[in-house]
């Protein structure tokens, strides 16, 4: 290997860009496949690594934690963003008991799982914090890739879970950790404690940098388009650190922070989430690509039967059982909604890298423990990941998927708009399908502006017909948004 | 076009005895065959059940419009129901509907379809008119209310 530059830095940048490329041409397969696109993410890294045929000998669990961390910050920021306001408050409150109290309850169920598998009592517990929280990330990979879309509140529900229950399984860990190293482990008040503190400093701080961010994006006007992402990934990062510094959650924080800058209205902001978007899935890759090297296959061998194991015991007792409990209060879901819930509590990259953080604390049978949970993470991709689409449909929970635009067309403004510019999908059992424009009563605001029918753009004209399969550009202001839907059905991207 | 012209005593229920979404479809769909009779219910129903599924027309505020086209009926046909208990529709705004209004019509009158739907939900954007609908006692109570309402 050449140890002079620039040949050391081409080297590593050849292989840096062979791997992503690989990645990202192989995503493709996991929407045939319905494997989670991450778990290929994270094989590639497997086969290139010091036992795979890249050969490539890795096994520094500090950096792929630090990794893990600025890649999680950004998907976790990337996440808030693209969550509308109004699934949060439809969801928050049984979203935030799944993500507390359903978190402990799985971990602890898990727990003793681990247990009575064999394992020690503090790695047991140890186990199940590692493995405790969801990921919205995997779940809406596998249902995109298979062009199911979810009855709302269920994916909201599961949507806003997975966002805010990371930090539950965080703090968890980390008290496990210690508890696994101090003799006579740490008392539950001072957990408890320690949760609450984690949980208000972090939502308080990430609303005040949400606000900052907001405040900035909007009053700032700056040189150049491109300097926006700049100022939002500053603000992404010192979301996370400055929390973490002051012993709050830094994952609820850049989580709540993303929620009020995406949920707010400034210049450039399309593009800005575009950036963000491309960050995210950048981390993705990078992020499963060096789990992958870390991993011994070899290593696995050893503990297949526990991981397989502690995976179903996780996907078929453990999750819905929680869920089950934890929904039991909430009006308004039906019991296949709730096995549904029960059922696609999919896991992502959070347990893999948290599962390094007692090996760096140098916990006695940390690697085994990590060895374990990259197991379950990799048989939960199968069951129940694989299984999505089809229990989606077999529970008759899809709504219509409408196919994706041909064409986008967006306003983008440098100044706060009144009205928005929303497309649709023409179905067939929507009560304009069929109508023509000079038919349709819009509100004094509203009106239709583009058609986009096959190929072709069409001039809205009063007797132009609406046909099924067409695209229609709906321009509204907001009061009259509920007509407009009612009408037009579900805005397309949404 | 008048809602009240559209809307009879026999065409709106009060109370609808249905706790589910998909079973106040069914009754509401019955309204419509009950009033036109030897009409196809199933064939209605799957039309209104389709739009549904397209997006949930619990517009919110605690009202639901949904509506289908479909050959089984020839002219459009509005019905309306009030549950007393609220009933879960996977409204807009996540909250459960109360006030119903039923609208299908066959594939040819798509315009009008959409007018009616527009009246409807314009005039529903009033909240005391809601809240008074859904305090209604009997469909005639009801009907006196739309009436009212549109005269003014």
């Amino acid at each position: 290997m050449p140890t002079t530059e620039p040949l050391a830095t081409a080297l590593l940048l050849a292989l840096f860009g062979a791997l992503l490329v690989v990645s990202v041409l192989f995503s493709r397969a996991s929407e045939r496949s319905s494997i989670p696109v991450a778990l290929i993410f994270l094989l590639i890294g497997m086969l290139a690594g010091s036992e795979g045929i890249g050969g490539i000998a890795f096994e520094d669990y500090a950096f792929s934690f630090r990794l893990g961390t600025v890649a999680l910050t950004l998907i976790l920021f990337d996440g808030g963003m693209n969550t509308p306001l109004a699934s949060i408050r439809e969801a928050i409150r049984p979203a935030g008991v799944l993500a507390t109290l359903g978190v402990v309850g799985t971990a602890a169920l898990v727990g003793v799982g681990a247990r009575a598998l064999g394992l020690a009592w503090p790695l047991a517990l140890l186990l199940g914090a590692i493995v405790s929280s969801t990921d919205a990330a995997a779940v809406f990979a596998v249902l995109r890739g298979s062009g199911v879309q979810l009855k709302r509140r269920v994916g909201t529900t599961l949507e806003v879970e997975s966002g805010i229950n990371d930090p539950m399984a965080v703090i968890l860990t980390t008290a496990m950790t210690e508890h696994a190293l101090t003799a006579g482990g740490i008392e539950p008040w001072r957990l408890g404690l320690g949760v609450v503190m984690q949980l208000v400093v972090g939502g308080v701080l990430g609303v005040i940098a949400g606000w900052l961010g907001r405040m900035l994006l909007t009053r700032l006007v700056l040189p150049a388009g491109g300097l926006y992402p700049a100022l939002t990934l500053g603000l992404a990062c010192l979301a996370f650190a400055v929390p973490t510094l002051l012993y709050g959650s830094g994952f609820l924080a850049v989580y709540v922070a993303g929620v009020v800058i995406g949920n707010a209205q400034f210049p450039f902001r399309s593009g800005l989430l575009r950036v963000h978007d491309a960050l995210a899935w950048l981390s993705q890759i990078v992020m499963f690509l060096v789990l992958g090297l870390l991993v011994f296959p070899s290593r696995l061998r050893g503990v297949a039967g526990t991981g397989i194991a502690l995976a179903l015991f996780l996907a078929v007792v453990a999750r819905p059982l929680v869920v089950a409990l934890c929904l039991a209060p909430f009006r308004g879901y039906n019991v296949r909604e709730v096995g549904y819930i029960g059922w696609v509590g999919l896991r992502g990259a959070v347990p893999i890298v948290l599962a390094i953080a007692p090996v760096l604390a140098g916990v006695p049978g940390g690697e085994r423990v990590f060895d374990i949970v990259f197991f379950i993470v990799v048989v939960n991709a199968f069951v129940p990941g694989a299984t999505v689409p089809w229990v989606t449909r077999r529970l008759g929970l899809e709504s219509r998927d409408p196919p994706a635009p041909p064409a986008v067309l967006q306003v983008e403004s440098l100044v706060p708009l009144e009205g928005e510019l929303i497309s649709f999908h023409i179905d067939e059992a929507l009560a304009v399908s069929g109508a023509r424009l000079r038919e349709l009563e819009f509100p004094p605001g509203a009106a239709v502006v583009l058609i986009v029918r096959g190929r072709e753009l069409l001039a809205p004209r009063g007797d132009t017909e609406l046909t099924p399969g067409d695209h229609v550009y709906v321009i509204t202001k907001a009061e009259d948004r509920g007509y407009i839907q009612l009408i037009f059905g579900r805005p397309e991207g949404e | 076009m008048l809602l009240s012209e559209l809307l009879s005593a026999d065409r709106v229920k009060v109370p609808l005895g249905s706790r589910t979404k998909s079973d106040v479809l069914r009754e509401l769909v019955e309204l419509v065959t009950r009033s036109r009779n030897g009409q196809d219910a199933d064939s209605i129903l799957s039309s209104v059940r389709d739009r549904e599924m397209v997006l949930s027309t619990g517009i919110g505020g605690g009202v639901a419009i949904p509506h289908g086209k479909t050959p089984a009926v020839d002219q459009l046909v509005l019905v309306a129901g009030v549950s007393p208990q609220p009933i879960d529709f996977d409204a807009l705004d996540g909250k459960p509907v109360q006030l119903f209004f039923l609208l299908v019509g066959p594939e040819s009158a798509s315009g009008a379809h959409v007018k009616a739907l527009s009246r409807i939900s314009r005039l529903l954007r009033r909240e005391q008119l809601r809240a008074d609908l859904m305090a209604a006692k009997s469909p005639e109570e009801f009907l006196r209310i739309v009436r009212a309402s549109e005269a003014a």
